[in-house]
């Protein structure tokens, strides 16, 4: 008993391609989702199954879970607040941040499924960052998103538009 | 082909990573691609529909001539509601092919205030009381809890034999009242014009006037026995905006007024010597504020500007507000 005490507990997680990774159990609790479970089923050593992240995303969303051990567990703050400080990224979370979208867009649907409201918020504040102040074309480039609108459609929607203009 | 990587997220999380913009880089993104679009459309939706019921700021308008600038107080308006915006699903069931036009079906909504004269909105906040005004006594108007509303606004215009119109300075700000009486923690104004009130206008006013009143005459001599009073149908007519009895405030068409309009009987005679269809007499009507419609869009980008105003100003002695008058 003694020697637990003195050295953290650890959980073992499975991820969706049968990976095990080993984790600090104030790590992987960071995760609502994984605090719940450790919470409801005891922890009785049994690997905890991730279904839905793969693991090239969960040591990536650990790796961000470990910097960010100590913060306080995040306040219910309002939409008005988050509103406000859209752009401001902590320069470490930037720099995790640095990543190819396909990873960037698997990090920010893990840290949904995980329940980690930080995470998802730097997530997205990083994807709000990368659409501001770029034309619409310029958008669809970064995306790789498809014009489903005809040309007529697109036309109609430009002016019915218009009134972004006046302020 | 490369690909799209934002749309592996789910529209809930898509709707998340939109809500953070400002309206105007929404509207921005709306040509996008069609996911995008309805996405857009429905933030921009619960946008207009919080903007319109205004629940944190006030709507000031003022509205006087020229000379009266120095006297005549701001008034409060209260929200009536606003044509259009709850039909939105219904509507967007119905037909898919034309959800294009609903950007702009969105920007031609207008919500609808009524001015009154009145101290405070009602918020819970202290109003101050006329003296003589005691709580309980038949002549006290009532208190914001009794849902009293304050008095419509009513205006004295008169025109000169030779003026063929007046005019009026109508500017309406959006404030939100501040940690005291008479301070504004933030001020915005919506629209500033000054809007020309015709001669011609106000007779043909003042005949429709008399016209509804005596059809609502009608109405309630056909309903005897309803001890109901003359209520006046608001449901039937809808509010169209092309009615020459708005007066907007500018080319925009961003605020515009509505009145109710009487004239007032003087009570000298004629003059004897004159052709009333040839010379123009001096005449003088009374106007009762009925309606200020603002276009809702246009609240919520001054609501939105509002709030930046707000969140810059945090721990600046920045204010705004009338000292001494009160």
């Amino acid at each position: 008993m003694a020697a637990t005490a003195s050295e953290p507990k650890k959980v073992t997680l499975t991820t969706s391609d049968n990976a095990d990774i080993s984790v600090e159990r104030e790590v992987a609790e960071r995760s609502i989702l994984i605090k719940n479970l450790l919470e409801d089923i005891g922890d009785n050593g049994d690997a905890i199954p991730i279904p839905n992240v793969n693991e090239a995303v969960m040591k990536k969303v650990l790796e961000w879970c470990e910097q960010h051990r100590k913060d306080p567990p995040a306040s219910q703050d309002d939409d008005a607040d988050s509103r406000k400080k859209s752009t401001d990224i902590d320069e470490w979370d930037q720099k995790f941040m640095q990543v190819d979208q396909e990873m960037l867009f698997e990090i920010i649907l893990a840290a949904n499924y995980l329940d980690i409201k930080a995470l998802l918020d730097v997530g997205c504040k990083t994807v709000a960052n990368m659409i501001k102040g770029k034309s619409p074309d310029e958008i669809r480039k970064t995306f790789n998103i498809q014009n489903d609108f005809t040309p007529e459609e697109e036309d109609q929607i430009r002016r019915e538009n218009e009134w972004a203009e006046d302020r | 082909m490369a690909q799209c990587h934002l749309y592996k997220l789910p529209n809930e999380l898509l709707l998340h990573l939109l809500t953070p913009l400002p309206t105007p880089e929404l509207l921005h993104l709306a040509v996008l691609s069609h996911r995008i679009y309805t996405l857009i459309l429905r933030i921009i939706q619960t946008r207009l529909i919080a903007a319109a019921e205004l629940s944190s700021h006030t709507l000031l308008l003022e509205c006087y001539h020229p000379s009266a600038k120095l006297t005549e107080p701001p008034y409060f308006c209260t929200y009536r509601g606003t044509d259009g915006l709850t039909q939105y699903d219904s509507m967007s069931k119905d037909d898919d092919e034309n959800i294009c036009t609903r950007l702009g079906e969105m920007r031609r909504m207008y919500s609808c205030f009524r001015p009154h004269r009145r101290e405070l909105e009602t918020g819970g906040r202290r109003v101050r009381r006329r003296p003589g005004d005691v709580p309980g006594s038949r002549t006290f108007p009532g208190s914001p809890a009794d849902k009293f509303e304050g008095e419509t606004v009513k205006q004295i215009l008169s025109l000169d034999s030779h003026e063929l119109f007046t005019q009026l300075v109508s500017q309406t700000n959006l404030v939100k009242v501040g940690p005291r009486h008479g301070l504004f923690s933030c001020f915005v104004g919506v629209e500033e014009g000054v809007l020309r009130v015709w001669r011609e206008w106000l007779r043909d006013m003042d005949a429709k006037g008399r016209a509804a009143t005596l059809k609502a005459q009608w109405k309630v001599a056909e309903q005897e026995g309803q001890s109901k009073g003359p209520v006046r149908d608001r449901s039937d007519d809808r509010r169209n905006m092309d009615d020459d009895s708005i007066l907007w405030v500018s080319q925009a068409k961003n605020t515009g007024l509505r009145f109710n309009i009487k004239e007032r009987k003087l009570r000298r005679d004629n003059p004897i010597l004159i052709r009333a269809d040839e010379e123009d007499m001096p005449v003088s009507y009374e106007l009762e504020y009925d309606e200020l419609l603002v276009r809702t869009s246009h609240l919520l980008l001054m609501l939105e500007k509002s709030l930046v105003q707000e969140s810059n100003d945090t721990g600046k002695a920045i204010v705004f507000g009338s000292f001494g008058a009160n």
